[in-house]
């Protein structure tokens, strides 16, 4: 009876959000609620699933193979919860042809919960495609350059997969994982590094990350199932790709340095770069939603480190910072979305003060934000601490300092945001705006509610990281429910929670016995005048000193490169065109060219 | 079963092609039912005579002589195939032509059901110079339609393609000679079969002259260049037939002329070369257009590369690729250039950059980007199939520089497609008069064919196993 | 040794193919079409020569006769020539009313 529990899986999964797309576009007005029905299916379902471990051969003509086990639900768990939250959000925010939306992004939840069953390159990449254009669609929805911009690189990263299956499909004349015997180490070479990059696209990472600023600016209810969920794709594509298929002992086998493989290492260290760089860039956007996605390049930046070092350790971290960044990432671009939504403006700058009117968005972005910038008590920090500890473990000098400078850097953006959106003075067009809307609120709840639990159990989730860590051979942590431990230390989180609370309530009595007068914002003077209203919020130019010493570096810009390449491929083109010169002499001239050029060819083959 | 002759297939396009200008006297507007009529009889039969042809090839003798010295009709699975994707192809394009307008419309049909015809009879004689002149009467048919707009840009394309089309013909004819010169015999399997008997340097000679004269139809490099201007000079529904019929029925005979008769094994590779060039220079040069049908045009070249280089790769998954292509391809480019016609009509311009917003409106939006993304190779379409199974193809052959070479070319298809969309979906534009049924049911059949053969291709992949008796020289 | 007749088709071809690429006006180019055409014509008649022979009538009188088949192609292939030389020619005329001229030059020159 496995196949059908397999296929009662797959029903579950991918054919009932395909199912909902087809049904939600019909249903028009209540395309959304027919779509949060059918994402909240899923995610529920995902409970009674847990630790199960269905995998089935399926001929179509050639061999698939689809699987449901521990990896694959950790991913979905993701990908589903932020996908219903997406939607969630999505009730009061989405009006414009919500059938569209609503079929879309049910089509993407498909393809993703597809791509996570499948063990077998075929299934794989169709997934991967229909996910890949469906998200492409989306984005065309608020803007076609910022979903051309994705298109192409969307597409680059397929083709980069596909030259990967070829290289596999030659040397086995199968798309299954399995069927990898026999491969050369030269082969495994090809294999890897196409598989790497093509999926380091969807992760943006540095070079290849230059369509995400672009495509996280696209609807924000769509952005956090991009940025959250989707995303995790390249990681799940990455940990498939060097650990699931190829395996430790193969990337051992190019070598090694300092017990990590040299295949992984140099991506690695592309993984700190993209944490530093997209950090950088972070800091200096005024744009929020911009900010979010540089952040978000950042963020995924180290994910890649971890999978690039490739010990237990870094494995761990990677997912357990993916698992993390996926919840507090798609809450901060909900997050941004509710103060989009509500003020109209997409500029930090421009904001202020609305904390005091939108306390509950306030306090579910400050979580999500000390999740990213890794304060100690929340998930966010563990993640980290245990990506750091993998980097110095091994005594690695460049990666370890980057993310380290890249982590102080978060703090900055952090507080650019924190102080430029929600704090300071609230300026007076924004006088009467109103908390988000009730479904907005619940849809960031959903996602901070995990956050919260895993910040005091970070046991729970190494369980599942856990049952990964074992099938994909790469060996495991020593964890319990509060903590784990590492041959440099480790972390309890029950210790530094009860340290944080004692910390915290010696703080609140000082705040509480100290008298403070309550005082309006505007009750303010200036040089002994009282002027009527003035703006105070100075969030223009934030981080401008900073700025200044970084402007060295900051001339050089990858957007740019791209410019300039993408201008020197079509001025390459119009030249080519020429050969086509709409004279039929010179095109009868060709005939007669081609005829003797193969006439010559072929006699010079006999 | 009803025993069907293939003979039909043609019979009855020229039959009703030349009884046309008796009805028009009658009456002018029952001419495109009859048309639509004619081409669905025509589909009906195609598909009987697939389904028999898929047990076991069909021979229809013509005119009382046996094989090798009489004519022969020869319909093998694949040939039956073609032959029903083209015939369904007219049959919905025909539907958008019953919009036609403009003067003289008994010869604009006339010339679609012999444009047909011609290129039904390509696919299925088993004759070579039958073929050639079942190439000629389509090119004949082809000449006409593309002039029929009567002004300077459809002359200009016509004559473009006369002159090529002519001197390609001229070369088929010399293939042709040269072979009856060595072999006596103009029956393809009997040509086949004899080939040791011929001289290696006049067979090669005949080889190219064969290559490179149906090359011209199937729009090989270096020998498409009437393809744009020709494309872009004819009516719409015109361009859509030329995309979905001469050109099958062009590569079909070139995959003929490289299976059946030469079963051309060694030198496959320069199939191979010759569609990645093909690929390459079309989807480059489709970039730099800046008129949706010169784009759509050089697309179209491209596409015709890729199947090229999947018929060149010869391995059963990649001609079974190639073959799916050719499927696809006549479905989906015939639904760009049908969409481009309503384009071209609701915005007086062909300047894809004054287009805004054309695409909002869901009945075109919706075909048009199935359509795309069906040419750009994604799933669940049925442009995907074709595409993964020819580059699997050449993967497992280890042509993999070639292969970068497709994908890099691909990508450039992918951003100029990307920018059309983007102007096509952009808001702000003007409001447009929205399709008559003329425009969109053709646009929704095609889209609903790419769908669902896309999401269930298992009847479609039934029917190409029988490639690989193709591949072995087998009808 | 190759008989002349194949060295004069191949010929006509050559001259034909020239005529189309480098002469300029409509009329010409089509002519060198029309020799070209006659050269394959040519090819294929001489193919199907057979010294000595007579024409392929069954009589009983005479047992050599040249090779029928190639006669039927070139008959064939004769009337084809026309109907495509004639619809090249319309489309001079077309060309022809639409830029008034039959230069290929100049008619590109008013397109542009």
């Amino acid at each position: 009876m496995e196949i059908n529990l397999l296929w009662g899986v797959f029903g579950i999964f991918v054919l009932l959000p395909l199912a909902g797309s087809i049904l939600s576009y019909l249903g028009k007005k209540f395309a959304i609620y027919i779509g949060i029905i059918f994402a909240l299916i899923p995610t529920i379902m995902l409970y009674p699933f847990y630790a199960q471990n269905i995998s089935e051969l399926i001929n179509i003509g050639v061999n698939i193979n689809l699987v449901f086990d521990t990896t694959t639900w950790f991913f979905m768990l993701m990908i589903d919860t932020v996908a219903f939250a997406s939607f969630l959000f999505a009730i009061s925010c989405v009006k414009k042809k919500p059938e569209g939306f609503a079929s879309l992004m049910l089509l993407s939840l498909a393809g993703a919960n597809g791509v996570l069953m499948s063990r077998d390159f075929l299934s794989l990449y169709i997934f991967w495609e229909m996910m890949s254009w469906s998200a492409y669609l989306l984005i065309l929805r608020s803007s076609g350059e910022y979903a051309r911009r994705y298109l192409l690189f969307g597409i680059l990263s397929a083709y980069f997969i596909i030259m990967g299956i070829g290289i596999f499909y030659y040397y086995t004349g199968s798309f299954l994982f399995s069927d990898s015997a026999g491969i050369p180490l030269m082969g495994w070479f090809w294999i890897l590094f196409f598989l790497v990059v093509g999926f380091a696209v969807k992760m943006a990472v540095v070079p290849l990350h230059v369509w995400a600023p672009y495509a996280y600016s696209s609807e924000p209810s769509f952005v956090s199932f991009f940025s959250g969920g989707l995303s995790k794709l390249g990681t799940f594509g990455i940990l498939m790709g060097m650990y699931g298929i190829a395996g430790l002992s193969i990337l051992q086998g190019f070598g090694t340095f300092r017990d990590v493989s040299l295949f992984g290492y140099p991506f690695a260290l592309l993984g700190a770069f993209t944490a530093f760089i997209g950090t950088i860039l972070a800091i200096f956007q005024d744009d929020l939603r911009k900010l979010l996605a540089y952040s978000s390049i950042g963020q995924l930046g180290y994910v890649m480190v971890g999978l690039g070092l490739g010990t237990p350790l870094a494995v761990s971290g990677a997912l357990f910072h993916a698992f993390n960044h996926a919840f507090f990432k798609s809450l901060l671009f909900l997050g941004a979305g509710a103060v989009i939504y509500r003020t109209g403006k997409y500029k930090i700058s421009e904001m202020g003060g609305l904390g005091y009117r939108m306390p509950f968005t306030f306090l579910f972005v400050l979580f999500a934000i000390f999740a990213l910038a890794g304060i100690p008590i929340t998930s966010g920090f563990i993640s980290k601490w245990m990506l750091y500890e993998a980097a110095i473990e091994k005594k690695f000098v460049i990666i370890a300092p980057l993310m380290l400078i890249a982590s102080v850097g978060a703090f900055l953006y952090s507080f650019r945001i924190l102080y430029g959106v929600f704090l300071g003075q609230l300026d007076k067009p924004y006088e009467n705006i109103k908390e988000a809307p009730l479904p907005m609120l619940v849809a960031m709840g959903i996602l901070m509610l995990p956050l919260l639990i895993f910040s005091i159990f970070p046991g729970w989730i190494l369980e599942w990281i856990d049952d990964i860590m074992k099938s994909t051979g790469v060996g495991t942590i020593d964890y319990n429910t509060y903590s784990y431990y590492s041959s440099i230390g480790g972390a309890n989180m029950l210790v530094l929670w009860i340290a944080f609370m004692l910390v915290f309530i010696v703080a609140m009595l000082i705040f509480l016995m100290k008298k403070a007068r309550k005082v309006d914002q505007y009750d303010n003077y200036l040089a002994g005048e009282s002027p009527p209203y003035v703006q105070l919020h100075a969030a223009h130019n934030f981080y401008k000193p900073l700025r200044d010493t970084w402007a060295p570096l900051l001339k050089y810009s990858i957007d740019r490169a791209y410019e300039k390449l993408s201008r020197f491929f079509v001025e390459g083109f119009e030249e080519i065109k020429k050969i086509y010169t709409e004279n039929p002499q010179d095109y009868a001239a060709y005939l007669g060219i081609a005829f003797l050029l193969f006439l010559f060819i072929g006699w010079w083959l006999l | 079963m009803i025993a069907v002759h293939p003979v039909l297939l043609i019979a009855i396009p020229l039959f009703f092609a030349f009884l046309l200008p008796l009805i028009g006297l009658f009456s002018k507007k029952v001419l495109k039912y009859v048309v639509t009529g004619t081409i669905a009889l025509n589909t009906i039969i195609a598909l009987l005579v697939f389904r028999e042809a898929l047990n076991s090839p069909i021979f229809d003798i013509l005119g009382g002589f046996k094989p090798p010295l009489g004519i022969v009709l020869m319909v093998g699975p694949l040939g039956g195939f073609i032959a029903l994707i083209i015939n369904m192809a007219g049959l919905i394009i025909s539907i958008y032509g019953m919009e036609m307008k403009k003067e003289p419309l008994v010869k604009y049909y006339m010339l679609s059901l012999l444009l047909l015809m011609g290129a039904n009879g390509m696919v299925l004689t088993g004759d070579l110079f039958n073929l050639f002149v079942f190439l000629e009467v389509t090119s004949i048919a082809s000449y006409g339609l593309a002039a029929y707009n009567k002004d300077l840009k459809g002359f200009e394309g016509a004559l473009k393609y006369v002159i090529l089309g002519s001197i390609g013909s001229t070369f088929v004819l010399i293939g042709i000679a040269l072979i009856y010169s060595q072999l006596r015999t103009l029956n393809m399997l009997d040509i086949a079969t004899r080939l040791n008997e011929m001289d290696p340097y006049v067979k090669i000679v005949a080889f190219t002259s064969l290559f490179l004269g149906f090359g011209v139809e199937a729009e090989m490099f270096p020998l498409n260049t009437w393809v744009p201007e020709t494309y872009d000079g004819a009516p719409h529904s015109v361009s859509a037939m030329f995309a979905s019929m001469s050109a099958k029925a062009g590569i079909f005979a070139l995959a003929r002329v490289i299976f059946t008769i030469f079963a051309f094994t060694n030198y496959l590779w320069f199939v191979v070369i010759m569609g990645v060039l093909t690929v390459f220079f079309g989807e480059i040069i489709a970039y730099a257009q800046r008129d949706i049908k010169r784009m759509l045009a050089y697309s179209s070249i491209g596409q015709m590369g890729m199947i090229l280089m999947g018929l060149g790769i010869g391995t059963t998954m990649a001609v079974e690729g190639a073959f799916f292509q050719m499927f696809s391809h006549a479905m989906a480019k015939a639904l760009l250039f049908i969409a481009a016609g309503y384009m071209i009509y609701a915005t007086q311009t062909e300047k894809m950059s004054e287009m805004k917003g054309i695409g909002r409106n869901p009945l075109i939006g919706i075909p048009l980007l199935i359509g795309i993304l069906s040419i750009l190779g994604m799933p669940p379409f049925i442009g995907f199939y074709g595409k993964f199974y020819i580059l699997m193809g050449g993967f497992s052959e280890g042509y993999y520089a070639i292969i970068a070479l497709f994908l890099a070319a691909s990508l450039v298809e992918v951003a100029y497609y990307a920018r059309f969309i983007k102007i096509a979906f952009e808001g702000g534009g003007k409001r447009y008069p929205s399709p008559k049924a003329t425009v969109y049911i053709p646009l929704l059949l095609f889209a609903v064919i790419i769908v669902i053969f896309g999401v269930y291709p298992k009847p479609i992949f039934e029917i190409l196993s029988h490639v690989t008796t193709f591949l072995t020289g087998g009808v | 040794m190759i008989p002349y007749y194949y060295l004069a088709s191949v010929a006509l071809i050559v001259i034909g193919i020239y005529i189309v690429i480098a002469k300029k006006n409509l009329i010409k180019i089509i002519i060198g079409l029309d020799m070209m055409d006659t050269g394959v014509n040519l090819l294929l008649i001489s193919i199907g020569y057979v010294k000595g022979g007579t024409a392929p009538i069954e009589n009983g009188n005479y047992t050599l006769y040249v090779d029928p088949i190639p006669q039927a192609l070139v008959l064939t292939a004769i009337v084809i020539g026309v109907s495509v030389m004639a619809l090249a020619l319309s489309i001079v005329i077309g060309l022809y009313k639409n830029t008034g001229s039959l230069e290929l030059d100049e008619i590109r020159r008013e397109r542009k």
